[in-house]
């Protein structure tokens, strides 16, 4: 960690972070560190703060405790200081569905000030690429759960962030689909970008993740990426 | 302001999308319009004849309604359109106001927004216009051509309600918006504090019941006292909206989200 963090490639640095809702503490002293290209997966039971975890990380909640930094910004600055540098996939999608594919892509790039030009050439290769070129200009309510997340990651990519936040993205979809979007999230790693992979699907984590850790109400890193079954139910009876 | 701009478009894209919530809403001020408009022409009509308005009269006053003259009772149904008109404005206005950042919600965007450099104010304003913005366009064309109708009433002229007067005008352009958008925005903060539709109707109908009775009955009085009386109470009303955009900003905190 601390050889990374010397060479300046930390993106995303939390450092004994903690977070309380109505009394109730919900994360506690969660430190970690992924670096630009690196893949962190998340594992954990259910309620166990994952989600919560990513909404730290993305600025969208602030932390009772610690510090959180993306990309050298503080999680407390405003979103001004922060903008574009998360991206954020969520299992949920997040698209307007009386919108075209194309109407949601400018509807965020001129929020995050990208000009309707920029949007397109940002991600029109990679929409295509991602066999969603046909289907831009029909309403996404058209769409299925496969074309909404390749959407949402196409979102994602268009603010050309340094950090990756997925919150189970491939969870509604089909096997292909989930590769699709497995091989992208690959691509955008040796891009140099940082992701955060939160996910149930423990065989997906060994095979796309650098290093993965265990949520529970504290992180706990895995020591390597492999047998996480394993090293799941050891943590899960120790917490 | 950029921002909140395409935070209002986007909103009108999505409304303009909804052809049946667009002609339920047309309907009503058209209907509405015309039946006020259909009685006014009827009732000049029927006092210009040389012995039906004084049935008409006697008629009212064997129904308990005291009108003492055609043209005092045709005042009183312009008062009652102008109180309607403002009323359902601001009702259809809030009600889509009071559904707005539950839509983010539901649809699951909220989070992609707030990712965004937008302060919370800015989303709060820009979801008020969205929402109030096709109402008021269809209240201002609506009020419009009833004003042409109006200065066609003979009995309206001769009632001095002030219809088609600087006073009215004011009412209209100015003082209608400021109050919906003042109403809206607690309906927008609503729909942003609670999590579930139902919470949210009905802390819209809480603030309808109140807001119509005292925007309504307070801007048609104010047309009657003149154009001062106006000023005031839209000048009012762009205070209590823009209170309730900076209040809605500090009270809406990070855990929008959650």
């Amino acid at each position: 960690m601390e050889a990374r963090e010397s060479v300046s490639r930390v993106v995303l640095d939390v450092r004994q972070a903690g977070f309380q809702r109505r009394s109730r503490s919900i994360l506690t002293d969660v430190s970690l560190q992924v670096a630009s290209g690196e893949i962190l997966g998340v594992v954990g039971p259910n309620g166990g703060g994952k989600s919560t975890l990513l909404l730290l990380c993305a600025g969208l909640l602030r932390p009772t405790s610690g510090t959180i930094q993306v990309a050298g910004h503080s999680a407390k600055e405003t979103s001004t200081a922060r903008a574009g540098a998360v991206g954020l996939i969520t299992a949920d999608h997040g698209v307007y569905p009386l919108l075209t594919g194309w109407e949601n892509l400018r509807f965020f790039g001129r929020l995050f000030g990208l000009d309707d030009a920029l949007v397109k050439a940002r991600v029109a290769d990679f929409v295509e690429a991602l066999g969603l070129g046909a289907a831009m200009n029909q309403r996404t309510r058209t769409y299925s759960s496969g074309m909404k997340q390749k959407l949402s990651l196409a979102r994602a990519r268009m603010m050309d962030p340094r950090l990756l936040l997925m919150d189970e993205p491939t969870a509604n979809l089909d096997p292909v689909s989930a590769d699709t979007l497995l091989q992208a999230v690959r691509s955008e790693a040796s891009r140099g970008v940082a992701v955060v992979w939160v996910t149930h699907d423990l065989l997906q984590a060994q095979r796309l993740c650098d290093q993965v850790g265990f949520v529970n109400g504290r992180f706990f890193p895995f020591s390597e990426p492999t047998n996480l079954l394993a090293q799941f139910r050891q943590q899960l009876g120790s917490t | 302001m950029t921002r909140v701009r395409v935070v209002i478009l986007r909103e009108w894209l999505e409304l303009a999308r909804q052809p049946v919530m667009l002609g339920a809403i047309t309907a009503l001020f058209v209907l509405l319009a015309t039946v006020v408009l259909g009685a006014l022409f009827l009732l000049d009509w029927a006092f210009g004849q040389p012995s039906a308005g004084d049935e008409l009269l006697t008629w009212f006053d064997a129904l308990g309604i005291s009108v003492t003259s055609g043209a005092q009772f045709s005042g009183t149904v312009w008062r009652i359109n102008q109180f309607l008109m403002c009323s359902q404005t601001l009702g259809i206005s809030a009600v889509l106001a009071g559904h707005t950042v539950l839509h983010d919600r539901q649809c699951h965007t909220l989070p992609f927004m707030l990712l965004a450099p937008l302060r919370r104010s800015e989303l709060l304003l820009g979801k008020v216009v969205g929402a109030m913005g096709i109402p008021t366009l269809l209240f201002w064309g609506v009020s419009l051509i009833e004003t042409l109708g109006f200065s066609q009433v003979s009995l309206l002229q001769e009632s001095g309600c002030g219809a088609g007067s600087l006073a009215w005008w004011l009412a209209v352009v100015v003082g209608v918006p400021m109050w919906t958008a003042a109403i809206c925005g607690l309906c927008a903060l609503a729909s942003a504090l609670v999590r579930d539709v139902r919470t949210a109707q009905q802390i819209v109908w809480f603030l309808l019941f109140f807001a119509t009775l005292f925007c309504g009955t307070g801007l048609t009085s104010c047309v009657d006292q003149g154009v001062w009386a106006v000023i005031w109470f839209s000048v009012l009303g762009g205070i209590a909206f823009f209170a309730t955009v900076w209040v809605g900003g500090v009270l809406l905190g990070r855990d929008l989200v959650v």
